[in-house]
């Protein structure tokens, strides 16, 4: 599977823009896009299969990859432009740690074997990756990561458990921190490895979500023999790799769209002449935060150049994307009455919702890939030499 | 969307001037207690920093929005009193766009004047953002009304009027018979008042039409966003302040600010000013592209409306970090907060912008 070969380069951003638009109001499937009954909706599994399938057949696939490896190699202003055309057209969400973590993660570190094993199946959507991160142990205070593998001759015998993997289930790989030397200082001895999810030993089991989801699971390793080639960079330094990439998932991960499509149920409930006018005012507040949210994050974004590092003060995007989600969904839940009480979709004067769900799946922002208290330790340290 | 080297060069310039000139002539004690200013504004004067809005050909500097914001936030760093935005930056706006003659040349002459002062007087005792939710009208015996918190002393002000289904301005002097003022003193020690009119003659033929209505729209958007600048940079000082406090304060052998409890309320407070920088500056670039659109008009209200909140929340929240010495009033912190709320509701208050920017999305939407 090809991508196709559009020169984006030679386009202007307008031009790059209205490609884009064009193509996904052309394909996107209706079912797929994000709604006030789904503010949030994810696509995954099958679903997420068929998605990459047709960005690749599209031409529009893993837009920060080098041409090399089959990607778009976009300027980081079109990406930026790819990524707000997606949330105007209300795609759903994946979770493709495929594309932004393992594929640049093995280009800078990987093997020349582990590049032409990995990368191009992960491209093409055949191979989906879970996160081997967490453990029950190790949550914000990860690098205490306990899962242990023992290198026994070609292979490394893992045993452990990890938590909070999503869509494990639907995965055919996973990466994973694993611990390989015990040593005073815990971010030592951690080694990062990629886990083939048919390998003997693995069980997952999903958990249930307080929104009522299985998109979480644990993943239990029982004497695991994965093979030592498998190691990514240097056995132990896997912290380093792991911590490497994290810059541009606080970009991305800290986007205003997730907090957009909350708004979009909050005018749809709110934006009415009877509406008690304490409700509307809130609306009004929670209006300007959503207007000035994405002034900050194209201002910051646009501060990007290519050679300069993500600096520690992205990491107030995630905060604030979560605390804007957590305040919508309660300005939502306020503003549904006697509705927030049904567990099921609901009409709302003509507005089909789901009080319970967007509230609950709004709690998830603040708490994955770092919590908001973990952020802020990492300004208040980083930025503000507190 | 991006201002030019030489505008920048040149903002820099005026702003370095500006510097030198508070270095020499201004401090904080103005701000503790009433203190004769005047010494500062014939220093502006003389350096052309009251005509910086008036086009190159009428001696100013093509000061646009983004030139002012830079301005007004070293003013409001430094905690500045001065009438700087009703008696020079709006003056400036309207004098750049009104027809040569009469009129035009007196205010000019005003502008650049050191001592005798003009005062834009568009407020009344509702505070409304909407020039046309006014009382004042302009008859065939004269202006009756009364504007609010008007910026003293003046010689003469710029009132804006109802004249039938027109706003219009007028000039009034404040000799002229039917002229009255009293006097408050705000919390940065300016004299603000009433202007009461009582069937006062205007010096000229007062100005109407669609375009005189445009420009005072965009003279009091010009205004919120100026003032939302002015407490951005109250807020700056203040967390700046703040954060060295907390890392040189020691209790329990430990700097203050080592404590987590304390750390989170600083973030919220960096993550407070970010929003307020960058609002402040697309409100600026897009006054400059084009004063009068809508999306302009939203991002002015999100700038003023934040500013505003955000000086309140640095207010409170930079007293308390400071424990017990920030409650008097030998530690400097609390005179920012005495800026903040002397600034806050000027050019409409917070749930004004926000009730504005409901009503264009509400419009946007289609509901």
């Amino acid at each position: 599977m090809e991508n196709k070969s559009i020169d984006y380069d030679a386009m202007g951003d307008t031009e790059f823009r209205a490609a884009l638009r064009t193509w996904l109001e052309d394909v996107y499937p209706e079912n797929w896009k994000q709604t006030p009954r789904r503010p949030l909706l994810r696509i995954r599994g099958k679903d997420a299969r068929a998605w990459i399938k047709m960005l690749c057949e599209g031409g529009w696939r893993c837009p920060a990859w080098p041409k090399e490896y089959g990607g778009m190699e976009l300027s980081f202003k079109k990406q930026i432009i790819y990524h707000e055309e997606l949330e105007r057209i209300r795609a759903g969400r994946i979770i493709d740690g495929g594309e932004q973590m393992i594929g640049p993660t093995l280009m800078a570190y990987g093997t020349d074997e582990q590049k032409r094993k990995y990368i191009e199946p992960t491209r093409t959507g055949e191979y989906l990756w879970a996160q081997g991160y967490s453990e029950p142990g190790a949550g914000s205070d990860l690098a205490s990561l306990r899962t242990k593998a023992e290198l026994e001759g070609d292979h490394y015998r893992i045993n452990g458990h990890k938590i909070w993997t999503s869509h494990a289930d639907e995965c055919s790989h996973m990466y994973a921190l694993v611990r390989t030397t015990v040593s005073e200082k815990k971010q030592v001895g951690i080694t990062f490895i990629l886990i083939d999810m048919e390998t003997p030993g693995i069980s997952v089991r999903p958990i249930k979500t307080v929104a009522g989801e299985d998109e979480l699971c644990e993943v239990f390793l029982d004497d695991v023999m994965v093979p030592k080639e498998n190691v990514v960079g240097e056995p132990d330094n896997g912290w380093t790799i792991a911590k490497a990439l994290l810059g541009y998932e606080r970009v991305w991960i800290g986007n205003p769209g997730p907090a957009a499509r909350y708004l979009d149920l909050a005018c749809e409930l709110i934006m009415k002449d009877e509406t008690d006018s304490s409700l509307k005012d809130e609306l009004a507040k929670t209006i300007c935060d959503m207007h000035d949210f994405r002034v900050l994050y194209e201002t910051m974004c646009h501060s990007i150049s290519p050679d300069s590092e993500i600096g520690p003060e992205f990491s107030i995007l995630k905060i604030i994307s979560a605390d804007m989600l957590r305040d919508i969904s309660e300005l939502n839940a306020r503003a549904s009455g006697q509705y927030s009480q049904l567990d099921s979709d609901v009409e709302i004067d003509g507005a089909l919702t789901n009080i319970g769900w967007q509230f609950f799946t709004a709690r998830a922002q603040a708490i994955f890939a770092g919590s908001n208290e973990i952020q802020r330790n990492i300004v208040a340290k980083r930025v503000l030499n507190l | 969307m991006n201002p030019n080297s030489a505008d920048v060069a040149v903002t820099h310039m005026v702003e370095a001037s500006a510097q030198s000139i508070l270095d020499t002539h201004h401090s904080l004690g103005n701000v503790r207690s009433p203190a004769d200013k005047s010494n500062i504004w014939k220093e502006f004067a003389d350096s052309g920093l009251l005509g910086l809005g008036l086009p190159e050909e009428l001696g100013g500097a093509g000061f646009g929005a983004r030139g002012y914001v830079q301005i007004a936030k070293l003013f409001g760093r430094e905690l500045v009193s001065s009438p700087f935005i009703a008696q020079s930056v709006l003056p400036c706006y309207i004098t750049a766009r009104i027809d040569d003659g009469n009129l035009r040349d007196e205010l000019l002459a005003y502008i650049n004047a050191e001592t005798k002062r003009v005062s834009f007087a568009g407020t009344e005792i509702n505070n409304s953002i909407d020039p046309f939710s006014i009382s004042t009208k302009l008859t065939d015996t004269g202006v009756f009304g009364e504007k609010a918190f008007v910026a003293l002393p003046a010689s003469a002000f710029i009132v804006t009027a109802q004249a039938g289904d027109e706003l219009c301005l007028a000039f009034v002097e404040s000799t002229e018979h039917g002229v009255n003022t009293d006097n408050s003193q705000n919390l940065l020690n300016e004299k603000v008042g009433r202007l009461m009119l009582d069937g006062a003659t205007p010096k000229y033929d007062p100005l109407a039409g669609s375009d005189i209505e445009n420009i005072v729209r965009c003279a009091l958007d010009l205004g919120a966003l100026v003032t939302a600048a002015q407490l951005a940079g109250v807020s700056h000082k203040a967390f700046d302040i703040t954060l060295e406090y907390l890392r040189t304060r020691k209790q329990f052998n430990q700097s203050i600010g080592s404590f987590q409890a304390i750390q989170h309320r600083a973030v919220d407070l960096y993550i407070a000013q970010q929003f307020v920088e960058s609002s402040i500056q697309r409100a600026a670039e897009l006054f400059d592209e084009d004063p009068c659109s809508t999306q302009t008009q939203q991002a002015i209200s999100c700038a003023k409306a934040r500013a505003s909140e955000t000086a309140l929340l640095m207010s409170k929240e930079t007293i308390q970090l400071h424990g017990a010495i920030g409650f008097t009033d030998e530690a400097d912190i609390g005179l920012y907060a005495r800026a903040s709320l002397c600034l806050m509701n000027q050019f409409g208050s917070t749930i004004a912008h926000q009730r504005r920017v409901y009503d264009i999305e509400r419009a946007r939407r289609g509901k």
